[in-house]
């Protein structure tokens, strides 16, 4: 990348368990009180931000491009234009990352880039059967076609289509993300137990974080007229071990090593940075919370989605000349604790790096700097705001702890990674 | 002949009546407006060259913005008032009763006597511009309709529709009043001139088709008829106190002359008017009116030389509701600043439900709504205050104002408190 990026700051609102406490609040309104929040805080006028960005997967039928809408609610003019990408879990990252693109390009200086989702106001759908009745209904002239035509009705027809679970299976190998899940289980040889300590963990250290008060300094709470919401309520308080093992494997029930406990939850959330380069961020005088080196997206099949960051991972630093030693502190999105289980392994492994690298092994992950605060498992993973989640919470860390660098990492289904390296001064 | 108020023009065989009433901003129906008509109606009567006669304003937003008010205040003797009324039902008799189809074009306000007025047409025609108001509120002021509202209304749009109307003073948009059968055709403002030509060529090739509207069985029936009544009565005694006597009033009257023929009708109509006209209560209600009038003049006058964009309110209480919605309504930003954070859903819940009456009475929709509560931010310590221009803080005993980025100094210095 030509210059830094600066993080001017950022700001996420607590992530709720889905048909939950924010079950009524749809993504664009959630994003807008965290964008205005964000705007506020930092006090540059809404005028001076170039465009806003932000990362969706769920597209809600209510708002096409959201980005839109959730700008003018949050305040900004008219003038101000906005549009909404899409790379699966990664969205709250594309944003960012397109923002530095433009950033780079010399087309603006100042974006708001964030990550929003509701996945409890994902519809519900009806099938094509149901689709093709009503239009040829509509189509009818006379009473008597319009009845013939209503009496070709099936009571199947009206079988829904949960849209959630439509848009967590991969379109490309038809699996559901937890059976990639599965699939690294296996490569990998990772035991339940394995996974099951793994989530136990997350809980743990995403409660002590909790108990600190180190979210507050990233989240503020949503209030609307009839909700009040201060505190992300997916993590279970002192969980045990026995209550994870206790669980039936849910994606695949005999074989399978997947379960609610050791899986991401389905949340709803927003997240909001706003980034400029490091030469603006110095002309208005702005100490930035901090920097974006660099970042990288690669592909690879969609069966093992799941070790996107491995693969971006090792891109991002051959391409920044950066060694794992270097790097302070790392999140890696936890979708699954199998699939973080795996990349850990694949970080180290001689036998991934012969196959991907030409023999070259990254290194091996300190555990003590990995999810310092627990991830997606204890927290949530509200799709499209997570990746944006993960930039904000590792520079937050860095500026709290005095640390330097630090990696943001997450797997995308349909078979991507992405990766970013952030600097905090 | 010379015409002060009126313009005529004729164009093969479509003739113009362009209302510009002199030296008024608006056009009202005053006596002196009455008189000129006469005389034109009088001399275009028998002109064979026109084949469909068009009624439009020159002013800007407003059709006809009823009679004129300030005639009616100064009378005061019964008889007087309805020798007046029954030559003004003459002059709109003669209008109703010209050989040729008469339209007319309404786009801007149309109330009370211009509604009455366009009554007298044998087609009206709306732009759906938001300015296109209809309405008969003369129950506002104490009256009702006076220039044969009360009997053409029912004859056109039915019974209930009317008193719909007539009682209640509400106003329509063209889109409702097309549904209900009051306007014939509504379209586009950017539209008119060539909707207009359109409407003129199909009444002289007699390409037009008279609009079917539903039966009305319950209107049709004598005893149901009275049930109507008897409903539209109930709710009046419900909803408007009766020293209020106009509703009352007009109730009465359509109820004894809805089966009269249009002239005994209007003759009643005109008794019960003058009547009503001279109580101590409608004249009341017009200086209502009058001093309401001037304050809104008033604040216009008021030159704004920086507006004021995002504000501020610290603390709550009754006052800080109100502070906060009115707040939403006209700048782009509200940030509340409370001591606890859960203060703030009470605050929101009661500035969206002060909101509510305008979802109902259909002057905002819920997504207009929406987005003026989108403008509220809340906060229970001093930040994100800095592009504030305008702050309040309001505690009961004072009120302390503060502007131009001086907000956060401000609070500072007054609270005591921080946090």
């Amino acid at each position: 990348m030509k210059e830094r990026i600066a993080i001017i700051d950022g700001l996420r609102s607590p992530i709720a368990k889905a048909y939950g406490k924010l079950k009524d609040l749809e993504a664009d309104t959630l994003g807008a009180i965290i964008a205005k929040e964000l705007v506020l805080q930092i006090g540059i006028d809404y005028k001076d931000y170039d465009e806003v960005i932000i990362g969706n997967v769920a597209q809600p039928p209510h708002a096409a491009n959201i980005a839109r809408v959730l700008a003018i609610r949050a305040g900004f003019p008219n003038e101000t234009p906005a549009y909404t990408v899409h790379r699966n879990c990664a969205s709250g990252m594309e944003s960012v990352s397109s923002a530095c693109a433009k950033i780079n390009s010399g087309e603006g200086n100042l974006y708001l880039a964030g990550g929003v989702e509701s996945m409890s106001n994902i519809p519900i759908l009806f099938g094509n059967k149901l689709r093709d009745l009503m239009l040829k209904l509509s189509q009818q002239k006379s009473t008597m076609d319009k009845l013939k035509t209503v009496l070709e009705f099936r009571p199947n027809y009206l079988k829904p289509v949960i849209g959630l679970i439509s848009g967590l299976t991969d379109p490309i190998s038809g699996q559901i993300m937890g059976l990639t899940a599965e699939t690294l289980a296996n490569d990998f040889k990772i035991s339940r137990e394995e996974q099951d300590n793994y989530a136990l963990n997350s809980h743990l250290k995403a409660q002590k974080a909790t108990e600190d008060g180190i979210f507050k300094n990233e989240t503020h709470p949503i209030i609307t007229d009839h909700i009040q919401f201060y505190d992300d309520d997916g993590i279970r308080f002192n969980q045990t071990f026995q209550a994870l093992n206790k669980l039936r494997p849910i994606f695949d029930r005999t074989a399978g090593t997947a379960t609610t406990g050791n899986s991401s939850q389905v949340s709803d959330a927003a997240s909001i940075l706003a980034v400029c380069s490091e030469s603006h961020a110095k002309k208005l005088g702005i100490k930035p919370l901090g920097f974006i080196k660099d970042f990288s997206y690669v592909g690879l099949e969609a069966e093992r989605m799941g070790l996107g960051p491995v693969h971006a991972t090792k891109k991002l630093f051959d391409k920044t000349k950066t060694a794992l030693k270097d790097i302070d502190l790392i999140e890696i999105n936890e979708a699954f604790a199998a699939q973080v289980i795996a990349n850990i392994q694949a970080f180290e492994s001689k036998n991934f790096a012969q196959k991907h690298f030409d023999g070259k092994v990254i290194g091996e992950i300190n555990q003590d700097i990995l999810n310092v605060n627990g991830g997606g498992i204890a927290l949530g993973h509200p799709v499209g705001m997570s990746g944006n989640r993960i930039i904000l919470h590792v520079l937050k860390e860095l500026q709290r702890k005095g640390l330097q660098k630090g990696l943001a990492t997450l797997c995308v289904g349909g078979g991507q990674g992405a990766a970013f390296l952030l600097e905090a001064e | 002949m010379e015409t002060k108020h009126f313009n005529l023009s004729k164009d093969n065989g479509v003739a113009t009546l362009c209302f510009d009433m002199q030296n008024e901003k608006v056009n009202k129906l005053s006596f002196d407006v009455f008189k000129e008509l006469q005389k034109l109606l009088e001399e275009i009567k028998y002109d064979r060259s026109i084949k469909v006669l068009f009624i439009t304003s020159a002013k800007k937003n407003i059709f006809i913005a009823g009679a004129d008010i300030s005639e009616i205040k100064q009378m005061d003797d019964m008889d007087d008032i309805y020798n007046k009324l029954v030559s003004i039902d003459a002059v709109l008799n003669e209008l109703e009763q010209l050989p040729y189809p008469t339209v007319s074009v309404i786009n801007g306000a149309c109330m009370g006597g211009g509604l009455e007025f366009a009554l007298c047409c044998n087609y009206r025609i709306a732009t759906n511009s938001p300015k296109t108001k209809i309405a008969f509120p003369e129950v506002k002021l104490g009256i009702f309709p006076g220039f044969g509202g009360t009997q053409r209304a029912p004859k056109l749009i039915g019974l209930i529709n009317s008193l719909d109307l007539i009682l209640t003073g509400k106003t329509i948009d063209a889109k409702k009043a097309y549904r209900i059968g009051l306007v014939d055709k509504y379209f586009m403002e950017g539209h008119i001139e060539f909707k207009v030509k359109e409407f003129a060529d199909s009444i002289i090739n007699k390409t037009i088709k008279p609009r079917k509207m539903p039966f009305k069985y319950m209107e049709y029936f004598g005893f149901t008829r009275e049930i109507i009544f008897k409903k539209a009565k109930e709710n009046l005694v419900k909803k408007v106190h009766p020293s209020f006597k106009g509703p009352f009033a007009a109730l009465e009257l359509i109820h004894e002359s809805f089966e009269n023929s249009l002239k005994e009708g209007i003759e009643k109509e005109a008794r019960a008017f003058s009547s009503l006209a001279i109580t101590p209560e409608s004249k009341n209600l017009i200086d209502l009116f009058f001093i309401s009038e001037e304050i809104k003049k008033d604040f216009k006058n008021v030159d704004i030389d920086k507006k004021i964009n995002r504000t501020a309110v610290v603390g709550n209480g009754v006052m800080g509701k109100g502070i906060i919605w009115l707040f939403s309504k006209y700048t782009l930003d509200v940030r509340i600043k409370l001591r606890k954070m859960e203060q703030v859903e009470s605050i929101i819940n009661a500035t969206s439900k002060l909101y509510s009456f305008f979802v109902k009475t259909r002057k905002m929709t819920k997504k207009q709504v929406e987005f003026k509560i989108n403008k509220l931010s809340y906060t229970n310590q001093f930040n994100g205050l800095s592009l504030t221009d305008f702050a309040i803080k309001n505690d009961y005993k004072r009120v302390y104002l503060g502007s131009q980025k001086q907000a956060i100094d401000f609070y500072l210095k007054f609270s005591g408190v921080p946090g």
